[in-house]
């Protein structure tokens, strides 16, 4: 190799090295300010709060949305789930976006729906409804069938039906906690400003659930689920409550959010034209508040109580589809609103958020992949390899794990901890293993993502599974 | 390079006390999940000697003070039962603090709620002292807690003292809460409520009064209306209109919620009303009166520019029996097609007619 080439590849290196070191720096400080703020909300809860709320008249009523393609497997049981929560009042509005498999005849036989001649306002982009339908047994249940135009389209057709005037979005394949809307809620109530909301996220892969009703809640039992179930806790339980700290939290997931039904409007509902909604919906508050000076005191807020539990993919398969996908969603979203970026008007969700996303999570794999094809290089040319290698090796995989086991380990500090040594282990276990070998699989469906995005313009999921969920054993 | 090996260096070092800090934390969770599992056992036994001095098998004086530490889990557990077991529970558990060795605990949440710099200790003591001290000791630092610089900790203080109904308290939680423009009104209207009936007599002096703040106004009027205070009906209609529109919105809930039928004139008149949410609750309320004479407001209501006045007016028709049916299936061939489809609506919400066709889109 020439000199030149080996200069190159040497500015190379430090580039990398960099931005591994920045990256899980980052990473850590915000794990670092999520624990911090975790501690200060579990102290801020006043004695028999909840159920003062769940007590009050006035508590604000909620509707809850669900979007539902094709989930005949978990719908009956998510449906249960959402209709025995602790709230004083909320109605069920499930929307079946053209589902082609029994979802809808499911709903109606389990649900006894009846036909309704239901008016609405339509202020939001969806397909046409083909029919409203509302349950005879659940006065407060109702089912809208319209034509498939994925999660955000029936996200609209929803808040569009809605009568509350705040919205709680759920997926379909989502357990929630029974307390669950009394947590999401809690915020709205102290602080006017407070205009959405989003909560930690586990995987639901490990409950047992039994008529809609958690009885157990045990890790995932392979190693796949297990693995993300410390991605989740590395990133929803911490790095997003650090970020909402710093104003940047750029993605409330659409599988449990709670926003307000005028904020939903006035910001144009989900983007139907974005790969997935939920990030160009944050995106977009984002906006919407720096750009209006009425909105300017607004806030997102993010409640670090295990509220939701969502299916994770369990084969490699319906992971690398699931990441794909999720690249696409924040790449693209990134890209529309590239005009955010390093620009003060956008405050610290300018300045910060959406260069942090950027570089260290839509450019992650990119690097990443660079980094591997240099240790290639490295290795071929036989180019002062033992330490080069090391040096990537240390910043790119060991420090990995080094913030994974620190998202575990902080876990283990709160009152979230693992009820069994067993479970801590395991989940120490996947946190340690997880970068040889499942991270470089996760990089390389990132950039199958980003290929899929940039060149062939892909915006549909891609292949999905859903399992049912696990049933107490009979004895 | 040499920074990049130093950082490596350091990264590894880090990760090897990590990995050590690791095992400490395993074996460490093990011991805690065995701590807890005794200090379950624990707080039963205490649990069950409360419950055992709440049904008479244990004497007050009998009961055995908690080791050093275990304070602040004899004060939860108090807390916890008198909720669970009302109000006569409480007293009684109060009786304990009197007559042991744990008074002591009194004073020292007394002395927190005064001088500790901590705001969060200072809402502790707020919220805890009503289940271990008798009135006359903590209404007067509660009071004062009312205007505390935390507004959590005067939250609590306010709460505290509506749960030991202490009804001199209204007037100042009223002044102190209806303060911050961030603040819900519905906050500081469930604590109000929380007073109870022994409170209704001061709110109508209060609002009786030429120049209280609207704020809090509109607090007892709403507090009025969750008591179902009959006595409060003329004071309200003259709130009906009056010309700020949240006092007009709260008298129009009220005046259902109480459910006086001479207060059915009054709300047809705010039928009229420029802002829709009026017009809209005084539909609602309307409904709750059930009074036939406003079945014509209402159904001339039917076909108001905003959705929510509409429905809440063939709700409420509904609400009124057969005659207000009646109206709503003389609705259904209204020439107004809003009038008639909201009549639609709830016709069928609630049963009372098939769906006729599959529905679209307007």
């Amino acid at each position: 190799m020439s000199p030149d080439m080996l200069a190159v590849l040497d500015i190379l290196v430090r580039i990398i090295l960099i931005y591994y070191l920045m990256m899980h720096g980052i990473y850590f400080l915000l794990i670092l300010f999520g624990s911090i703020d975790q501690k200060r909300y579990h102290q801020g809860i006043q004695f028999h709060e909840f159920k003062r709320i769940s007590d009050s008249p006035l508590t604000p009523p909620v509707s809850i949305v669900i979007s539902a393609y094709n989930e005949e497997k978990v719908i009956v049981q998510t449906l249960l789930n959402v209709l025995q929560l602790r709230y004083p009042q909320f109605e069920v509005i499930v929307v079946n976006d053209g589902s082609e498999d029994g979802t809808l005849k499911l709903l109606i036989e389990r649900f006894q729906l009846e036909p309704l001649d239901k008016v609405f306002k339509k202020q939001l982009p969806s397909k046409p409804v083909r029919a409203v339908y509302h349950s005879a047994v659940h006065k407060n249940l109702i089912v809208v069938d319209k034509e498939n135009g994925r999660r955000a389209d029936a996200n609209n057709s929803g808040v569009d039906h809605a009568r509350y005037p705040i919205i709680c979005q759920i997926d379909a394949d989502c357990v929630l906690e029974e307390d669950a809307l009394l947590y999401m809620i809690r915020p709205f109530l102290y602080n006017r400003n407070v205009v959405a909301a989003a909560a930690i996220i586990r995987p639901s892969n490990g409950l047992i659930v039994e008529n809609g009703r958690i009885i157990k809640r045990n890790l995932p039992e392979t190693w796949i689920p297990l693995f993300q179930a410390v991605e989740y806790l590395r990133s929803f339980q911490w790095a997003r409550l650090g970020l909402t700290r710093l104003k940047s939290m750029l993605c409330m997931s659409g599988a449990f959010t709670i926003i307000r039904k005028e904020i939903f409007i006035a910001v144009g509902g989900a983007n139907v034209g974005a790969v997935v909604d939920d990030f160009e919906l944050t995106v977009t508050l984002h906006r919407y508040i720096h750009e209006h000076p009425e909105a300017k005191d607004f806030e997102i807020s993010y409640i670090p109580d295990p509220g939701c539990y969502s299916q994770v993919p369990e084969t490699l398969k319906a992971f690398c589809s699931q990441r794909n996908f999720w690249q696409r969603a924040i790449l693209q979203s990134l890209i529309w609103n590239r005009d955010m970026a390093f620009n003060s008007l956008y405050g610290m969700a300018g300045m910060f958020g959406i260069p942090f996303y950027f570089i260290f999570e839509a450019l992650s794999a990119l690097v990443e992949a660079g980094a591997y094809i240099i240790a290639v290089l490295v290795l071929f040319f036989r180019i002062d390899s033992p330490a080069i290698l090391m040096l990537l090796f240390i910043f790119g995989v060991m420090l990995g794990t080094l913030v994974s086991i620190c998202a575990v380990l902080l876990q283990s500090t709160t009152r979230m901890r693992q009820e069994k040594t067993r479970d801590l282990i395991r989940m120490l276990s996947a946190g340690l293993i997880e970068h040889f070998g499942f991270h470089q699989f996760h990089v390389l469906c990132r950039l199958m993502g980003m290929y899929d995005l940039l060149v062939r313009g892909k915006l549909a999921y891609g292949y999905r599974e859903r399992t049912e969920y696990r049933s107490p054993p009979v004895p | 390079m040499t920074v990049f090996f130093f950082i490596a260096k350091a990264i590894v070092f880090l990760t090897a006390i990590v990995l050590l800090l690791s095992i400490w934390v395993v074996l460490f969770n093990n011991m805690a999940i065995r701590r807890e599992a005794l200090a379950k056992k624990g707080r039963s036994a205490l649990r069950e000697a409360l419950e055992g001095c709440l049904r008479g098998e244990i004497r007050a004086s009998a009961f055995s003070t908690p080791d050093h530490g275990e304070e602040k889990l004899l004060i939860g557990l108090v807390a916890q039962l008198a909720e669970e077991m009302g109000e006569a529970a409480r007293k009684k558990l109060l009786y304990i603090f009197e007559t042991t060795g744990t008074h002591f605990l009194v004073q020292q949440e007394l002395r927190r709620l005064s001088h500790s710099r901590n705001w969060r200790r200072r809402q502790r003591a707020a919220t805890y002292l009503p289940y271990i001290a008798i009135n006359h000791v903590i209404i007067p630092p509660l009071l004062r807690a009312l205007e505390d610089k935390s507004l959590m900790v005067r939250f609590s203080a306010a709460h505290s003292l509506a749960k030991i109904k202490a009804i001199e308290a209204t007037v100042p939680i009223l002044e102190q809460l209806s303060a911050p423009a961030q603040w819900p009104a519905a906050r500081t209207i469930e604590i109000i409520n929380e007073m109870g009936c022994e409170a209704i007599p001061i709110l109508l002096h209060y609002l009786a009064q030429p120049s209280p703040k609207n704020d809090g106004k509109v607090f007892a009027i709403s507090a009025l209306g969750l008591q179902r205070a009959r006595q409060a009906i003329p004071l309200i209609l003259a709130y009906l209109s009056s010309p700020d529109k949240e006092l007009r919105i709260q008298s129009a809930k009220a005046l259902g919620n109480i459910g006086g039928l001479e207060a059915v004139t009054a709300l047809c008149d705010s039928m009229r009303d420029s802002a829709w949410e009026v017009r809209a609750l005084s539909a609602s309320s309307l409904g709750l009166l059930k009074a036939d004479r406003a079945i014509a407001a209402l159904a001339g209501a039917l076909g108001d520019s905003v959705w929510w006045v509409r429905y809440n007016s063939a709700d409420a028709l509904a609400e009124l029996g057969q005659k207000g049916i009646t109206a709503l299936k003389n609705a259904l061939t209204h020439e107004d097609r809003f009038a008639a489809e909201v009549s639609r609506l709830v016709m069928q919400e609630r049963s009372l007619i098939k769906c006729s066709t599959v529905t679209s889109q307007p």
